[in-house]
């Protein structure tokens, strides 16, 4: 980055908690999850910078969109049994 | 020291330390039946927005409290259900929430940014209030620190008095057996984590409603997190967290009134910002150093999920 | 699977997004403004974005423009810039001291993009620097509190001690004791720049530690809102904008920051192709800087004498750091007479005697 300001690694330290999880602790999992953070990241300033829209609403949409991966996760680890 | 100024340091304290308590209670109660909510921030940041929209709308800090704990309550209600019912990872779902929370508040706030509300006055305690010096610091205050009081009590007679208390601490500590006995691991769960999420919203409410009092986006600055961290360094004992907050709130303002007295101090500037966090720490983990005590004290299952069915 | 099915379809929402932004008809100059703070209702941030709204109202249909805003100074400070370099935007504001690296690398690879930054001091080819002399605003503004104050002692909070940032306390204690000699002011540092909790603790301190009229160099209006709401009596000054909605009743005055001229003269020059990236630090000669109509309270003879120091500002004959100027240790830090250079201004690394706190180091 090329200079030393007080808010070097803003954020980043909770995005990478947050990969860690979705990758489920493993190597290729955290690479994933890291490389779908930065697209969620990403996706967010897009939408701020095409659309105008504040970041505020860019953060909405991230975390809904983390939500909604996480409670699908018990869908990926059980299988739905109704019961007659 | 002039007599004066060290009353007006203490009662700054106890202002500044209030949000902090009463947040921090709600997630000890969480973290003692073993959900981890790591969206305190985003909690606070929605109990504060609404809050403030509520006292603004209604012109009353009662109403505006109200909402507060309300919305802190449904947003932790969702919490619940991702984390017990869904059962997904409770540290990434509580910085998801974070993110989602502040992000939200920010977004709805929008409208409301900068108005104030009028300040409510301080309350004062009959006979109390007049007691020498002590009279004035701890008896003439906001109606916010006496709520905090009055929660903490209640906290602390919940968790060590009563018998739900008991059991929130029992399905904090082994799930299993409490399930094996026939409890509701999840039910109470699920009221842990309403209760701790309904005092985020208070606490962030009392923040926009008495202590700014004013939203603007990122006006929670943090105080979600540290409260969390406050939980841990207080071993997730009430009156620590108490001792922590005042503690925290106490030198933050000591070094504010330092800076402004003009006393020549060689201390850089950005150190003094930090002496709050390290007292804090250095102070709380001193006093529970033995190891024993912090492995008795944390509760065993906290973020770890339950399944009914193992 | 699941996780890159997420991927895709968040990519396609996107792309969807950016298709439809497109399809639109094509102005002749497109720009983009980043932003370092949310846009609020005051502050920094907002003076900018009013300086964009009179861009658009001036120069209607022949210019297209957008913001980011909220954009720490950072990794992300330099996507977005780049971001907008690389969108066909021929023009990138960045308002932000430490977008200041950012923009020098990207205009380094966008050579046909201008860039303008504000604050800083480093410029290129196509990479232009402009600051307003907010401390002729702080003059005046110590000038009225100079004359409001009972109690002699003004209270100043600020977010970090950087040269602009100490320009200003500096040019508000001289402003303070040209009228008042016994004036003292105290600094507190909140060591950010927007923390509202903060600030306000920290405006409250001063209070509590005799201050009866507090300003700040932070970003929100948490300071004067502090005057407003205290029981003692208490004058607010105003930052960046007119803050006295905010505080109706207590608030004397502020500096004002006025981006729109500046912004329609330079969109103007690149739109007729006369444009040469110029440096700018302009004051009240070039518009951009003014100060808030003062409260009700200010007396009449106050007014009078703003008005003349302002047209002195204006035909340059004043300059708020003329010498003799002391510092806090007495040593003559400005010869009689003599007026302080820019370079010496963007350096400044001192108190002028009459602040009563100690200077960071």
């Amino acid at each position: 980055m090329g200079q030393l300001t007080d808010k070097v690694a803003l954020g980043y330290g909770f995005a990478a908690i947050i990969v860690a999880f979705l990758g489920r602790l493993h190597p290729v999992g955290v690479l994933l999850a890291s490389l779908l953070m930065a697209l969620l990241f990403l996706g967010g300033e897009q939408v701020q910078q095409h659309m105008n829209l504040p970041k505020s609403i860019s953060m909405v949409f991230q975390g809904l969109l983390l939500f909604y991966l996480l409670g699908a996760d018990l869908l990926v680890n059980y299988r739905l049994k109704w019961n007659g | 020291m002039d007599s004066n100024l060290a009353q007006e340091i203490l009662s700054a304290t106890l202002l500044a330390g209030t949000p902090l308590i009463i947040a921090a209670l709600g997630l000890l109660i969480n973290e003692r039946a073993g959900v981890l909510n790591l969206g305190a921030e985003g909690m606070m940041s929605l109990g504060a927005v609404y809050g403030f929209i509520a006292a603004f709308s209604f012109s009353s800090p009662v109403h505006g409290l109200l909402a507060g704990l309300v919305v802190g309550g449904i947003t932790a209600v969702g919490f619940a259900f991702l984390t017990i019912t869904l059962q997904a990872n409770q540290v990434a779902s509580g910085l998801a929430l974070a993110i989602f929370g502040v992000g939200l508040a920010g977004f709805a706030g929008k409208p409301y940014e900068s108005r104030s509300l009028p300040a409510v006055a301080d309350w004062h305690i009959p006979f109390l209030a007049d007691l020498p010096w002590v009279g004035v610091v701890l008896f003439q205050q906001q109606p916010m620190v006496y709520l905090s009081w009055v929660l903490f009590g209640l906290v602390w007679w919940f968790l060590y008095r009563s018998r739900s208390g008991l059991l929130l601490r029992a399905v904090g500590e082994d799930p299993g057996a409490a399930h094996a006995i026939g409890r509701s691991v999840y039910g109470v769960r699920y009221l842990a984590v309403i209760f701790g999420g309904a005092l985020c919203g208070l606490g962030g409410a009392c923040l926009s409603i008495f202590y700014a009092p004013m939203w603007v986006e990122g006006l929670i600055a943090g105080r979600g997190w540290i409260a969390l961290a406050l939980v841990v360094f207080a071993t997730w004992r009430p009156f620590r967290v108490l001792l922590g907050a005042y503690l925290f709130g106490g030198v933050l303002i000591a070094q504010l009134f330092l800076q402004g007295s003009g006393i020549k101090v060689t201390v850089p500037a950005q150190l003094l910002s930090a002496l709050p966090y390290l007292a804090t720490i250095v102070v709380l983990v001193l006093i529970s150093r033995d190891p024993r005590l912090i492995r008795q004290h944390s509760p065993a299952s906290l973020g770890r999920p339950f399944r009914a069915d193992e | 699977m699941t996780l890159r099915l997420k991927g895709a379809a968040v990519a396609a929402t996107v792309a969807l997004g950016l298709g439809i932004m497109t399809a639109q008809a094509e102005p002749e100059l497109k720009i983009g403004f980043v932003y370092v703070s949310p846009l609020g209702e005051a502050g920094w941030s907002y003076q900018h974005d009013l300086g964009r709204q009179a861009l658009e109202e001036a120069l209607g249909d022949r210019i297209q423009t957008s913001y980011v805003d909220n954009v720490s100074e950072g990794a992300d400070a330099e996507r977005v810039i780049r971001e907008f370099a690389a969108t066909g935007h021929e023009v990138v504001i960045a308002t932000s001291f430490g977008f200041m690296n950012y923009v020098e690398r990207v205009s380094q690879d966008f050579p046909d993009v201008q860039f303008l930054h504000a604050t800083g001091y480093k410029d290129g080819p196509n990479f232009a620097n402009y600051n307003a002399r907010f401390y002729e605003g702080r003059y005046l503004a110590g000038v009225v509190a100079g004359h409001m104050s009972e109690t002699n002692t003004l209270g100043y909070v600020a977010a970090f001690p950087i040269p602009e940032v100490v320009q200003g306390i500096n040019a508000f204690t001289l402003g303070a004791r040209s009228v008042n000699p016994e004036i003292a002011v105290r600094v507190i540092w909140t060591n950010s720049w927007y923390d509202p909790g903060r600030e306000r603790e920290a405006a409250n301190t001063l209070l509590a530690q005799g201050a009866d009229v507090v300003t700040h160099h932070t970003d929100s209006t948490a300071v004067v809102q502090a005057a407003e709401d205290s029981t003692r009596t208490a004058w607010g000054v105003g930052y960046h904008s007119d803050m006295s909605q905010f505080a109706p009743q207590t608030h004397l005055t502020a500096t004002t920051h006025h981006w729109g001229d500046y912004y329609v003269q330079t969109i103007e020059a690149i739109l007729n192709g006369d444009y040469v990236p110029t440096n700018l630090w302009g004051g009240h000669a070039e518009g951009m800087i003014d100060i808030a109509p003062l409260n009700e309270a200010v007396p009449a003879a106050v007014q009078a004498e703003i008005e003349q120091i302002q047209s002195a500002m204006r035909d340059g004959s004043f300059h708020p750091f003329t010498g003799p100027v002391v510092n806090q240790a007495g040593v003559s830090v400005i010869e009689a007479g003599e007026v302080m250079s820019d370079a010496d201004l963007n350096q400044m690394n001192f108190y002028v005697e009459g602040v009563a706190s100690e200077f960071p180091n």
